[in-house]
């Protein structure tokens, strides 16, 4: 597959060479000829132009790219670029980074897939230090469902699993216990220690979380 | 009318006197420094600091109620985000915005909400070249010489 990088920093770098690893081909456009100066070749073509320009991402290839990756410092450059990747030049499957994750409403109507750098670390960490209240790693479709992982919290322990599930919003798909996965029963209760993982529709996870009795973390 | 002009740069804070002894005018702005320089020669304009692009800052601004908003920004894709949002959120029934890079006028279309793109270099550089032509000897389309 021909994938088109939009913005040649650290991510950009950093997927171009993975891609080419993976066997794929990569074009990477950046603005900033500098930006072509770090150590660290790629075999693939490095265009120097905005990412939104037309014929930049002509000579990109994009016309025949699977992909296009709006991986810019700018939200804006990546919400531009990544609109006339999907709409203009019809590519397949187009994300784009988000900065700012009070943006990612802006892409999801426009659907355009994004990852949230801001929020994708500070979940990890706050997983790290051990947060109760877990934000998702995973999104299904543009959002609409995400993965919840999370320890089961004291006041959960002994509630079963038909307890905190909701047909159509909540739905626990795995229980890990002692380093050993099951999909439970809905008769199960949970364990202290348990590691849960959870499909929840994203309007429902407040609800998930009281269901859980673990109190309110801003989203 | 209400007007929102987002960008209070040389074109912004141009506009912005121009209307605000008729209009009720809104410019927005993330740089408090070019908002304050424009307090000081359009007193009743109403000034908000912040990012446009923010769907936020853009209602607490007024967009819900602007008859008409400009982007004149100095960054392209800020003006096609901004006329998007104008476009699709507000649902103004006037979006103009600026072509700072004359290489990037196609993207100002329906697709962003635009409804009419001016662009400063490229209005320059028409006016020169037809300055050029009627002026050049060779470009005579008179009758044929005799």
């Amino acid at each position: 597959m021909h994938v088109v990088i939009g913005g040649y920093g650290r991510v950009g770098r950093y997927l171009a060479h993975m891609l080419e690893k993976q066997g794929h081909t990569v074009s990477a456009i950046d603005h900033d000829p500098g930006a072509f100066e770090e150590i660290g070749e790629i075999s693939g073509q490095k265009l120097v132009g905005p990412v939104y320009d037309r014929g930049t991402l002509v000579a990109a290839g994009i016309e025949r790219a699977g992909c296009f990756a709006a991986v810019t410092a700018g939200d804006n450059s990546n919400i531009v670029s990544a609109r006339i990747a999907k709409e203009t030049f019809g590519v397949a499957n187009v994300v784009a980074r988000i900065y700012d994750p009070r943006r990612a409403e802006l892409y999801r109507e426009m659907g355009i897939r994004t990852v949230s750098s801001v929020e994708w670390a500070a979940s990890r960490i706050l997983r790290i230090i051990g947060d109760e209240g877990q934000l998702s790693e995973y999104q299904f479709g543009e959002g609409e469902v995400e993965m919840l992982e999370l320890e089961i919290p004291a006041r959960a322990v002994e509630k079963r699993v038909a307890d905190v599930e909701t047909p159509g919003e909540i739905r626990i798909v795995a229980i890990v216990r002692e380093h050993a996965a099951t999909v439970p029963a809905p008769g199960e209760r949970f364990r202290p220690g348990d590691r849960v993982y959870a499909a929840v529709a994203s309007g429902s996870v407040d609800k998930f979380r009281a269901l859980l009795g673990i109190k309110e973390v801003r989203r | 009318m209400k007007v929102l002009i987002v960008g209070a740069g040389k074109a912004g804070a141009y506009l912005a006197g121009k209307l605000h002894t008729d209009h009720a005018v809104t410019v927005i702005d993330q740089r408090q420094a070019t908002l304050d320089r424009l307090r000081a020669w359009a007193p009743d304009v109403h000034l908000v600091h912040g990012d446009a692009c923010e769907p936020a800052m853009l209602d607490h601004a007024g967009l819900a109620g602007a008859d008409l908003v400009v982007a004149v920004t100095g960054d392209d894709e800020d003006n096609l985000v901004v006329s998007w949002l104008a476009k699709t959120r507000g649902g103004v029934a006037n979006v103009i915005a600026r072509v700072n890079h004359p290489a990037n006028t196609w993207l100002f279309s329906e697709m962003w909400g635009v409804d009419c793109a001016l662009s400063p270099p490229a209005l320059i550089a028409s006016e020169v070249l037809d300055r050029i032509a009627a002026s050049d000897p060779g470009r005579d389309d008179g009758a044929p010489v005799a």
